[in-house]
C-alpha cells in the first residue's frame, strides 16, 4: 500500500520514479486521492501508472497530433485514427484494415520475443476490428552489422529480430510482404522494429474498440495471463540502460501455435454477428484494454479478477491487471450470445473467461476474492496528463559542402554493390513465408525465378472474386531526417508514393510510425513536430488519408537514435494483371527519366560511403510528384517497367532494372544536369526510371507530358553499360554485378 | 576435444515450444504430464586444448548462441 495523501515531498518522489511518473503527476495523484479521503490501492496506482504511461497515453504527443493530423480524412475512409486500426474502403462490400506499430525496446532487450510479439501484436490490432489480416509488413532499423559492444552483438540482434519475424509470421500463416531493412550505427544495440498489417472486411462486419451496451459480458480469450510482461508499457516509456533487471519481466517469446486458432475463432464468432465490441490486450493488458473500451463507448464496468485464467496461481491481482501475456482479445457480447460463443471457442480449442459486465456509471470497479479493489473514475484513469512540450530548433552551421568523386568508378561500384544498405535483402526475406495464402501478385522479388531483384511496393489481392489489388511500401531514411527532419520526412513520402507508382497502382492511404528519442529535450520534440507538420503536409497536398499510427519516445541509451518516421504507404491497382514491376522485359527498348534528380547527395549512401557531413537537405517538389502520377496514369499501357530512384540513386535504379532479367541497360548520362557522382548517387528528387514498348514510343511522349522527361537509354542484353561525355563510367556483365549485389549481406546472416 | 552447450530457458521464461508439447499430449490423452521444458544443446568438436576450448566456446555462447535475459547455458567437457 503506497501512502500518498501524507507522503513527503522525498516519499513522494520516490513513489514516483518506481512508477516511471514524474514528480508533477504523483502530485495530481495526490490530490486526487486526497478529494477521495483515501489512499490508492495498489491495483489502482497500478492501473494509473500504466494508463498514464507515454506509451499509453500519448501524453507528450497528443496536442500536435491534434494539430496536424486532425482532419486527414478523404470519402473514402471509414475509420481513421479512432479505433485500435483503420478502416478504408476497398470496393462497395470490403474495407481494408491497417495499422502499424512499434516494438523497439522489447526487441532491444529480447530480439527474437520482441519481433515476433511485434509481429503477433499487431496481427491483433487488425483482427479486433474483425478482419481477417492478410498481409504483413516490416521495417527494420539495426545498428552497424559489425558492432560487438553492448549487452548483445549485433549480428545476433539482426538474426533474432529477423527469426522472430520468421517464425511468427510463418507459423500463423499470414505472408510477410514488405518492408525494409537499414543499417547504421546510430541504432548500435537498440534496434528499431516497426510491424505492420493488412487486413480485409465487408464494410458490415467491422467490429468497433468500443462498448456502449449495458450489461454486456466482458471476455478475455486465447492465451492465459501470467507474470511475463509485466511493466511492458511504462519500461517502453523510458531510456534503456544496460544491465536492468527490470528488463527481465517485460520479456515475453510469443507463440503463433495459439494465435493461428484464435484469428479463426474471432473471425467465426464475428460473421455470426455476436461480438459488440472487441480490443487486443497488448500494451497495458487488461488495464488498458478494458478501460479504453469501456470508456470509448460512455461505460464503465465491473471485473471479478478471479475469474481470469492464469498461468501462474500465485499473481497479485495487480499483476492481473496489468500483463501483457501475449495472444489475449478481449470482447464484449450479449449474455444470449454467450452459448454460441462457447460453441465456437470449443470448436478451435480456445479457452475463455467471462471477466465482467458493462455498467451504466462513471466508475469502474474490480473485485478479487470478494473484496473491492479498486473503484475509480474512468476519465481521469484513461485520461492522462497531456504536455505540451517545449520545442527548440537545434542551432546548426549550415554549410555547402561537395563530395569527393572516387578515383576509380568502376571499382568503387563494386565495393558500393555490397554496402549493406544497398545490397539484396535475399537474406532476409527469403526467410519470410510471402506468399502463403496465395494472394500475393507481386512479391517482395521480380524478375526471372532465381534471378530476381527487388521489388518497388508488393501487390497483394484480398478478395477472392475481385481483380483489385493493394500496393504495400513501408521505410524511411533516418540520415535525411536526421538533417532536416521536415523535408527528409517529405523525402521517406516522396519515395513511398513513387514506389506505388513504379507498381502500377495508386496511392491510396498512409499510416505512420513514428520513432523518435526522449520528447522531454526540446531539440528531439522539435524534429517530431517538423516531421509530423510534413506528413501533415503531405497528405493534404496529394489528397490522401492518413488512416492509423504510432508514436515511440525515449528511443535512447547512452546517444539518441536519428529520428525515424517510418512510413507505410498503401496503393490501390485497379486490375492486378495490370501490374508493374521492376526487371526489364525486352531488348532495345527506350529507357526514360522522369522527374527530375536534385543534383545533391545529402542523406545519401554515397554520402555516407565518402564520409561526408552534410548539414543541408533540398525541398521536395511535391507538384511535380502529383503531376508524374497523373502522367503514369495515362501512360501505363505504354509502359514495360518501372523503377524510382532512391537509395543509391540513378545507379543502383538502373542495375536493379537489369538484375531481374537477362537484359541490361545502356545509359548516357550526359544531358542530366550535375556531377557525375550526383548524376549516379543522388537519392533526392522525384525520380522514376521507364521502360517503354518500344512500339509505343511516339505514344508514350504524347501521354506523358506533364513531367520533366529525359531520354537516357536503351535496354540492352546482359550488360550494363554508363557513358557520360562520350567515356564509359561503367561497362560490365550484369551478372557479374548482381553477384556481388547478390551476397552482400552473407557474412552477417 | 568435444564440448556441449546446454541451453535452457530461465525460470518464469514461457517456452512456447513446451507448451504445444504439452497441449498435443493432452489433446491424444496424455494427461499425467505436468510440465515440459525445452534444452537446446550443441556439441562442438575443437582442435583446441581443454582450457581454449572452453574459453573460446563460452565466448561464441555469449555472442551468439544465448540472450542472458531470457536464456542460462552450462558448459560440459565430453573428453573426460
Amino acid at each position: 500500500m503506497y501512502n500518498i495523501i501524507e507522503g513527503t515531498n522525498e516519499e513522494l518522489t520516490k513513489i514516483a520514479s518506481g512508477l516511471g511518473l514524474t514528480y508533477d503527476e504523483i502530485v495530481m495523484l495526490r490530490n486526487y486521492f486526497r478529494g477521495l479521503g483515501r489512499n490508492p490501492t495498489d491495483i489502482e496506482i497500478q492501473a494509473i501508472a500504466q494508463g498514464w504511461s507515454e506509451h499509453s497515453c500519448y501524453k507528450s504527443s497528443k496536442i500536435y497530433l491534434k494539430k496536424y493530423f486532425s482532419g486527414l480524412k478523404s470519402d473514402y475512409t471509414i475509420l481513421t485514427m479512432e479505433d485500435d486500426a483503420g478502416v478504408i474502403s476497398f470496393d462497395s462490400n470490403y474495407a481494408y484494415v491497417v495499422k502499424m506499430e512499434s516494438h523497439n525496446h522489447p526487441s532491444a532487450v529480447e530480439p527474437y520475443g520482441g519481433a515476433a510479439t511485434g509481429v503477433g501484436g499487431i496481427i491483433r490490432d487488425v483482427l479486433c476490428m474483425g478482419a481477417q489480416p492478410v498481409a504483413l509488413v516490416d521495417s527494420l532499423y539495426f545498428g552497424d552489422p559489425d558492432n560487438e559492444k553492448g549487452n548483445l552483438t549485433e549480428r545476433f540482434i539482426i538474426n533474432r529480430v529477423v527469426g522472430g519475424i520468421r517464425d511468427y509470421g510463418n507459423r500463423v500463416g499470414i505472408p510477410t510482404v514488405a518492408g525494409s531493412v537499414n543499417f547504421n550505427p546510430i541504432y548500435n544495440g537498440m534496434p528499431l522494429v516497426n510491424a505492420g498489417c493488412i487486413g480485409i472486411v465487408r464494410k458490415d462486419r467491422v467490429v468497433r474498440s468500443r462498448i456502449s451496451k449495458e450489461g454486456d459480458l466482458l471476455i478475455v480469450c486465447g492465451g492465459r495471463t501470467g507474470r511475463d510482461g509485466i511493466h511492458g508499457v511504462n519500461f517502453a516509456s523510458k531510456i534503456l540502460k544496460a544491465d536492468n533487471e527490470e528488463n527481465r519481466n517485460a520479456v515475453q517469446l510469443g507463440n503463433p501455435i495459439i494465435k493461428e486458432p484464435l484469428i479463426h475463432a474471432i473471425l467465426e464468432a464475428n460473421e455470426a454477428e455476436i461480438i459488440d465490441g472487441m480490443k487486443d490486450l497488448g500494451g497495458g493488458g487488461l488495464s488498458s484494454a478494458v478501460s479504453e473500451m469501456l470508456f470509448a463507448g460512455g461505460m464503465s464496468g465491473i471485473i471479478n479478477l478471479d475469474r481470469v485464467l492464469l498461468k501462474d496461481s500465485n499473481m497479485e491481482p495487480w499483476e492481473i491487471w496489468v500483463s501483457e501475456s501475449q495472444e489475449r482479445m478481449f470482447l464484449a457480447i450479449d449474455p444470449s450470445n454467450l452459448e454460441k460463443i462457447k460453441k465456437i471457442f470449443g470448436k478451435w480449442g480456445i479457452e475463455y473467461s467471462v471477466i465482467g459486465e458493462t455498467l451504466k456509471s462513471p466508475n469502474l470497479i474490480i473485485q478479487h476474492n470478494g473484496e473491492k479493489i479498486l473503484d475509480m473514475d474512468l476519465s481521469f484513469l484513461t485520461g492522462g496528463p497531456v504536455y505540451a512540450r517545449s520545442y527548440r530548433k537545434p542551432e546548426k552551421v549550415e554549410k555547402t559542402v561537395l563530395d569527393r568523386e572516387p578515383e576509380n568508378y568502376r571499382n568503387f561500384i563494386l565495393e558500393f554493390l555490397s554496402n549493406p544498405n544497398i545490397c539484396s535483402r535475399f537474406n532476409i526475406v527469403r526467410q519470410y513465408d510471402f506468399t502463403v495464402r496465395g494472394n500475393t501478385i507481386v512479391k517482395p522479388f521480380a524478375g526471372m525465378p532465381n534471378h530476381e531483384t527487388h521489388s518497388d511496393a508488393t501487390i497483394i489481392k484480398p478478395v477472392e472474386e475481385s481483380y483489385q489489388g493493394l500496393c504495400l511500401t513501408s521505410g524511411s531514411i533516418p540520415k535525411m531526417v536526421g538533417i532536416d527532419p521536415y523535408w527528409g520526412t517529405m523525402h521517406v513520402l516522396s519515395e513511398g508514393y513513387r514506389n506505388i507508382l513504379s507498381s502500377g497502382g495508386t496511392p491510396h492511404s498512409v499510416v505512420d510510425a513514428l520513432n523518435f528519442g526522449n520528447p522531454e529535450n526540446p531539440e528531439t520534440m522539435y524534429r517530431f513536430v517538423e516531421s509530423i507538420h510534413a506528413i501533415s503536409d503531405f497528405c493534404r497536398a496529394t489528397g490522401l488519408p492518413l488512416v492509423s499510427g504510432n508514436v515511440s519516445f525515449y528511443n535512447e541509451t547512452d546517444w539518441e537514435i536519428l529520428p525515424t518516421p517510418n512510413m507505410l504507404l498503401i496503393g490501390k491497382i485497379e486490375d492486378i494483371r495490370k501490374a508493374k514491376t521492376v526487371e526489364a522485359k525486352h531488348s532495345r527498348n527506350p529507357v526514360y527519366l522522369a522527374g527530375t534528380i536534385i543534383p545533391d547527395l545529402a542523406g545519401s549512401q554515397y554520402s555516407s560511403a565518402m564520409h561526408t557531413g552534410h548539414s543541408i537537405l533540398p525541398h521536395m517538389n511535391i507538384d511535380e510528384l502529383i503531376a508524374l502520377k497523373e502522367d503514369i496514369d495515362s501512360s501505363k499501357d505504354s509502359i514495360e517497367s518501372m523503377h524510382d530512384i532512391s537509395t543509391g540513386g540513378l545507379l543502383m535504379s538502373i542495375l536493379e532494372m537489369s538484375f531481374g532479367s537477362q537484359y541490361g541497360i545502356e545509359a548516357d548520362i550526359s544531358n542530366i544536369p550535375g556531377r557525375t557522382n550526383e548524376k549516379l548517387f543522388s537519392e533526392l528528387g522525384n525520380g522514376i526510371l521507364i521502360e517503354v514498348k518500344k512500339s509505343d514510343e511516339e505514344k508514350f511522349l504524347k501521354s506523358f507530358s506533364r513531367s520533366k522527361l529525359e531520354k537516357i537509354g536503351v535496354t540492352i542484353e546482359g550488360e550494363v553499360r554508363i557513358m557520360e561525355n562520350g567515356r564509359y563510367i561503367l561497362s560490365e556483365k550484369s551478372n557479374k554485378l548482381r553477384s556481388v549485389w547478390e551476397k552482400g549481406l552473407d557474412s552477417y546472416i | 576435444m568435444k564440448v556441449k552447450v546446454q541451453i535452457r530457458y530461465l525460470p518464469n521464461v514461457e517456452d512456447p515450444e513446451a507448451l504445444s508439447i504439452k497441449r498435443n499430449l493432452e489433446l491424444i490423452g496424455y494427461e499425467g504430464i505436468k510440465n515440459i521444458y525445452s534444452y537446446k544443446i550443441y556439441e562442438f568438436e575443437t582442435s583446441l586444448d581443454r582450457e581454449d576450448s572452453i574459453k573460446e566456446i563460452k565466448e561464441i555462447t555469449e555472442k551468439l548462441l544465448t540472450n542472458p535475459v531470457i536464456q542460462e547455458y552450462k558448459i560440459e567437457d565430453l573428453s573426460e
